[in-house]
């Protein structure tokens, strides 16, 4: 059966690979595309949900603030109170790791330095910013005058921007 | 069986193979079919860029009741002021073309004769998007 089968000419197989890499050269550049879109998509998706959980969780614990300890712009220190008889004591701090990566970090109880102490919570963090208000609006100037927190956040990160504002009335303090 | 098997190898053995005509007709329909999902991509990474956008007209929307919320709680301020103050009020956002529209109406409970107000805080993240609108009763307290 196999007798008079002839096999393919050294011609005949350089003429089907450039045949077939003309083919992969046109190809090639619209599967790298959407490869590359994927990836992409895939990155800023995982920034917007990471930035959407985070910035809700400060301003949920902010919600459950009792007592105001520190407060700085970049840096805020409170007793949160889950019921009357357990708190956690919060911080967030704008800082810097040991790697010089600027994020948002969360810890509870005594710290001592950023970069040994907080868990990062947020990255790639361009700006944040906390303000204090009292009851008439105006910039508070002591933890007793403070009425109304307001929490700004700026994140630049793998192509994605963010700009957050959320804003939490504090009554307990 | 023998038979069987040259009948189907002989099948085979008049057929012949594309032509360049019809080698380059499959490529161009293998690029038109391509175009198309390119697009499709790139519409999905518009849809990102879009919810983006939603997220943060979401934390400004919210940013603007819990202002409006705290001055309904404040000693100094109170119900009054709030009616007063942020009826039809707009606030903007700090970094984004996106403004906050405060729209109160002010309500009797036919029932109970209680007075509350019924501020709807309303923020348009961008065009093609529809209005963001959270909605908070306040009673008059005062």
């Amino acid at each position: 059966m196999m007798k008079n089968n002839k096999g393919y000419t050294i011609m005949e197989l350089v003429v089907v690979m450039f045949a077939l890499s003309c083919i992969t050269a046109t190809v090639a550049p619209f599967i790298r595309v959407n490869v590359d879109s994927y990836t992409q998509i895939s990155k800023n998706k995982a920034i917007l949900q990471g930035a959407r959980i985070g910035f809700n969780k400060i301003l949920n614990e902010l919600r459950y603030l009792n007592d105001l300890n520190t407060m700085s712009s970049d840096h805020i220190r409170f007793d949160a109170y889950i019921d009357s008889t357990q708190y956690f004591n919060i911080h967030y701090r704008y800082g810097t790791d040991s790697e010089g990566n600027k994020g948002i970090g969360r810890a509870e109880g005594v710290v001592i330095a950023y970069e040994e102490d907080y868990d990062p919570l947020l990255v790639g963090i361009e700006n944040f910013n906390i303000t204090y208000w009292d009851v008439n609006g105006n910039a508070a100037g002591s933890i007793s005058d403070v009425h109304r927190i307001k929490v700004y956040l700026v994140i630049q990160h793998e192509g994605t921007r963010l700009s957050l504002v959320g804003q939490v009335c504090v009554n307990a303090i | 069986m023998l038979r069987k098997i040259k009948n189907f190898s002989n099948r085979f053995k008049n057929q012949k193979g594309f032509n360049l005509i019809e080698l380059i007709v499959i490529i161009v329909v293998m690029g038109i079919v391509t175009v198309p999902l390119t697009q499709l991509i790139t519409t999905n990474q518009k849809a990102v860029g879009d919810i983006s956008l939603y997220i943060q007209g979401e934390f400004f929307t919210q940013s603007v009741m819990e202002e409006i919320i705290a001055d309904y709680k404040s000693n100094a301020r109170g119900y009054d002021w709030v009616i007063n103050n942020w009826s039809g009020a707009s606030r903007s956002h700090p970094d984004l073309s996106m403004n906050a529209q405060v729209n109160i109406s002010q309500v009797v409970d036919a029932d109970t004769g209680i007075h509350y107000a019924v501020v709807v805080v309303s923020v348009k993240p961008g065009s093609g998007f529809s209005r963001i609108e959270l909605t908070s009763h306040l009673v008059d307290d005062e």
